[in-house]
């Protein structure tokens, strides 16, 4: 330090004493004394500048270096716009990809909840075994509230899709009913008016949204009144833009869509003594600080026990079979999307990897052209280090061009994903590139600018540098151990590129078997609409008037022109089955079935082939019902359905017919048992789903049946309007979320190693065009150097194809939930993705084979 | 600087100006103006360094170990910083030398093969 300073701060006079000298000499050699003094500072050049760089010495020599390596970087990929272009759009394409899914996983997995302290959120809930259903129900919510300790609020919701009508416009919106303590676990304010409390009633406050779309964003709307499933209902607030409930599909129960609407959820008496094991309700709950999730699981767990107990009779039974969860909200929130993130997540590595192995190989082949200039450098002076450092910094320099050209990339395949696919993964509206992303997007660039940047390195031993030299930049003899790592890279990129085909194939035969059905089944050709029936004039007690309107449905539908036939088929519940007589099984371990109410045209509709017995009438004389083929098979086994009786509610129902199964609601599960019931014998029925089958696209013919339905009482508007298709399609939007992305990164990673495929053997082919010469002097034919060239492509090919097999079979084990009906080593897949993989890399190998062939022996050999 | 001048002269190699400087030191101390002449002497005059480009030069190899400075008084009885090749430096100095005639060696042999391919 001492020193450092003492010569930065004598250079000037230094210098003055240096240019003196030369003066003097200069004089002495008969000038003038101004011509002499000239004469000095031309030879010595600008003495400011001179103590300037001599300063720089001492001051940061790694950035200046950095500054100096950084310019030659870039002036030799000016001199090489092709290669330079090349291995930016790569790297582009890589890094792209990778910062789209890091910006999802970041955004689902590791942002925090949208709210003021979100690890303290907690989601609590009583999950019945018997039902496998999750949620809580009201009077339970009530005594946990009033007894545990652990936290600082409890809310509870439930959830509805309800008429808002509006003068004379009435239209279905998302309701979320719930208690007032939310909006302080939320810390949520209000964006107009209020929020509601405790004592409040008959109030609805609107999220932004609904606000905007419905309301036209008039700020006179507050206070206003508007009917609510037939309630007069007053507007008293409006959340902000930048807020989000958290329900997902999963737990969204009774709403269809995204939560548009809050009104106040009290907690009557009545509710409290009516609705034991109703599971209906939703809790989350804020903890106390300092109170761990441990805590209060065993807290609640001994309330519940507690609460089980003191139940009477049946449903002491109920209660014995639930047990208590306590999650943090997150995990509740997102803990199903972590898997196929992080499969999606990896993957993503995957594709980077083998772009950066083909980058490898665009270095490794510069290296070798510029193997003497290298020498040189290394000779005059530069150390070994330098070297290493200006590979680094070429990587960089490319690394970090491709980074910011794959930011822009992921920016655009993030807007692209929300577009497409916005429900898939819950949270997914929340992707944003930021800081996270950024930093993620700088580490990866510069970790792949590394490992790329110093793949040359390699090839490049001591050694080697001298023998380059010697042969005077002619790398003829030094090919070798290039040719072997460029080869082994290659064979790595095919075995990445193996292991996401093979994923991929196996979530395209998924997908393949989902859509598997009967021809008859066209949900392409039935459109789907859903009338809930809501206020005081379709209350339970009201069954009659509900009939009445359904019928009156159905009739005036069906004669719609264009309409084949019309019909109701919605699920109502699941649950245990219910048979005649002596129970089947120990409790517990009933097969779930699921109860389907349908009218008669439903057969009709959806195209479902009666297997046995017969279908259902509409004045059926007793009450009969129909069950699917894998109902028959699990409950009744090789016993004939036919005639058996079943307890549905509280009514025994015979069963008349066995139909088909059908996948109607969801792909991706298998057929469940499926009881399909008359309307007309439902006691409780207000959910009407109608299908309406139509000769082509049904989207013509909706808007007509609509009005129709909407005319038969103008404050039950239809809503939920889509096609069975569509409705399918949505209800594996998680999958075809992973399909997509998964098939891109397989896409890109086959096109990359296709590329690094015909890269080695292009190098391969021009390392040997002498040899080649001579075998062909010495009478080989063309067909034969063809042949050889195939050969030396397929070898590396098939070990990159083995390797990558053996890998997948390991590693599809961990997608075995992202499949369907496929086990995860499925040999057909295997079979078929590790043949379409070596015909690529066979097709790869063929340019390069063709231009073995067309060598020119004489050319070949005068050019040595 | 005319043409035939600049024709004839050679601009350094990166990194060769290190070398000749400890070339020239090799032979004792001395102070820049005194080191800047003893190489163009040397050369012949066909190596024409700028000589202010010597001091970072000299900076550098100070800062490395090689050359230590010391003040005393040049042959006209001023004050100078006198530059001494230090232990490390000689070693240096004799790896530098070795690594350049290996260099020299090879592109000879270039421009050797160079000129037979060239005439056949």
């Amino acid at each position: 330090m001492r020193l450092r300073r003492r010569m930065e701060k004598d250079i000037e006079s230094d210098i003055r004493e240096h240019i003196e000298m030369m003066t003097r000499d200069n004089i002495e050699r008969g000038m003038s004394p101004a011509e002499a003094r000239n004469a000095a500072i031309r030879k010595f050049g600008s003495p400011l500048r001179v103590a300037e760089e001599t300063k720089d010495v001492w001051r940061w020599i790694w950035a200046d270096r950095l500054l100096q390596d950084t310019r030659y970087a870039l002036r030799g990929l000016r001199r090489n716009p092709v290669f330079a272009s090349v291995a930016i759009l790569t790297l582009a394409l890589g890094i792209g990809m990778n910062t789209a899914v890091f910006s999802v996983v970041s955004a689902v997995l590791i942002k925090p909840l949208p709210y003021a302290e979100p690890d303290r959120i907690v989601w609590l809930a009583t999950y019945n075994q018997r039902f496998h259903f999750e949620a809580a129900s009201a009077p339970d919510f009530a005594d946990w509230r009033d007894q545990s300790k652990s936290f600082e609020e409890m809310a509870a919701y439930v959830t509805v899709d309800s008429t808002v009508q509006d003068g004379d416009q009435s239209a279905k919106h998302s309701f979320v009913s719930i208690t007032p303590e939310f909006w302080r676990i939320s810390c949520a304010h209000a964006a107009l008016g209020r929020l509601f409390e405790a004592n409040d009633r008959n109030v609805v406050v609107l999220t932004w949204r609904m606000f905007e779309r419905r309301f036209g964003a008039d700020p006179r709307l507050l206070g206003r009144a508007v009917t609510v499933d037939g309630r007069q209902t007053r507007i008293i607030g409006v959340l902000p833009k930048d807020f989000r409930f958290l329900a997902t599909s999963e737990i969204a129960g009774g709403m269809s869509g995204e939560a548009e609407a809050f009104t106040p959820f009290v907690i009557t008496p009545d509710l409290r003594d009516r609705s034991r094991g109703m599971l209906v309700t939703f809790v989350v709950a804020k903890l106390k600080p300092g109170i761990s999730i441990e805590h209060a699981r065993a807290e609640m767990q001994a309330i519940q026990t507690r609460i089980g107990a003191q139940i009477p009779g049946m449903m002491r039974e109920f209660y014995r079979a639930s047990e208590m969860r306590v999650l943090p909200l997150r995990e509740r929130l997102v803990g199903g999307s972590r898997q196929g993130l992080l499969i999606l997540l990896a993957a993503v590595v995957f594709v980077l990897l083998i772009a950066c192995a083909n980058l490898g190989n665009l270095l490794l082949a510069r290296a070798s052209a510029r193997q003497s200039e290298i020498a040189i450098r290394a000779a005059i002076g530069a150390g070994r280090n330098r070297l290493l450092r200006q590979f680094i910094v070429e990587g960089l320099t490319l690394a970090l061009a491709g980074g910011a050209l794959g930011l822009a990339l992921a920016r655009g395949a993030d807007a692209l994903l929300l577009r497409v696919n916005p429900s898939a993964v819950p949270r997914l509206g929340e992707v944003a590139i930021d800081w996270r992303v950024l930093a993620f997007t700088l580490v990866v660039s510069a970790l792949a600018g590394i490992i790329f940047g110093l793949a040359p390195i390699v090839s490049l031993s001591a050694g080697s540098l001298y023998s380059s030299l010697k042969e005077g930049g002619r790398s003829s003899s030094s090919a070798p151990a290039g040719l072997q790592l460029r080869s082994l890279l290659v064979a790595g990129e095919l075995a990445l590129a193996m292991v996401l085909l093979a994923g991929a194939g196996l979530m395209v035969k998924s997908f393949v078997r989902m859509y598997a059905h009967p021809a008859t089944f066209q949900p392409e050709k039935i459109g789907l609409m859903k009338v809930f029936l809501s206020g005081p004039a379709y209350r339970d007690s009201q069954r009659a008037v509900a009939m009445a309107y359904t019928r009156r449905l159905l009739d005036e539908a069906g004669r719609v022109p264009g309409v084949d036939a019309v019909a109701l088929g919605g699920v109502v519940s699941s649950g245990p089955v219910n048979l005649d007589g002596p129970p089947r099984w120990p409790r517990g371990q009933e097969p779930q079935v699921i109860e389907r109410v349908v009218s008669s045209g439903y057969a009709r509709v959806v195209g479902i082939p009666l297997l046995r017995g017969r279908w259902i009438t509409d004045d059926e004389p007793s009450q009969a019902v129909v069950v699917n083929e894998t109902f028959a098979r699990r409950v009744f086994g090789h016993e004939d359905p036919l005639g058996k009786r079943i307890r549905s509610r509280d009514t025994l129902e015979s069963i008349v017919g066995v139909v088909g199964d059908l996948k109607t609601s969801r792909l991706d599960a298998g057929p469940d048992p499926e009881i399909l019931i008359p309307f007309q014998y439902t006691p409780t029925f207000r959910r009407l789903e109608i299908l309406v089958k139509t000769p082509g696209s049904p989207m013509a013919v909706i808007p007509e049946v609509r009005r129709v339905v909407g005319r038969l009482d103008p404050s039950q508007p239809p809503y939920g309007v889509m096609t069975l298709e569509s409705a399918l399609s949505d209800s594996i939007a998680p999958r075809r979320f992973n399909l997509l992305l998964l098939g891109t990164f397989a896409a890109s990673a086959v096109l990359l190693s296709l590329i690094g495929v015909y890269g080695v053997m292009s190098y391969a082919v021009t390392q040997r065009t002498r040899e080649i010469g001579v075998r062909m002097a010495l009478g080989a034919r063309r067909v034969e150097v063809a042949r050889m060239v195939l050969r030396q492509g397929m070898s590396v090919a098939s070990a990159g194809i083995a390797v990558g097999t053996a890998a997948a079979l390991v590693l599809t084990r961990l997608m075995a939930s992202l499949l369907y009906d496929v086990t995860p080593t499925d040999p057909s897949t295997f079979a078929a993705v590790a043949l379409g993989l070596a015909i690529t890399a066979l097709g790869a190998s063929w340019i390069p084979a063709l231009k073995a062939a067309g060598v020119d022996p004489l050319l070949a050999l005068r050019h040595e | 600087m005319s043409t035939r001048e600049a024709a004839d002269r050679i601009e350094l190699l990166q990194g060769t100006l290190d070398l000749l400087i400890l070339r020239t030191l090799q032979t004792g101390p001395a102070h820049g103006h005194a080191i800047a002449k003893t190489i163009e002497r040397n050369s012949e005059e066909i190596l024409q360094i700028e000589q202010g480009s010597l001091y970072p030069a000299l900076h550098r190899l100070i800062k490395r170990g090689w050359i230590s400075v010391e003040e005393g008084i040049s042959e006209n009885n001023r004050r100078a910083k006198f530059y001494r090749l230090t232990p490390r430096g000689r070693k240096q100095l004799l790896a530098e030398i070795s690594k350049w005639e290996k260099l020299a060696r090879a592109v000879a042999g270039i421009l050797g093969a160079g000129t037979q391919e060239a005439k056949s």
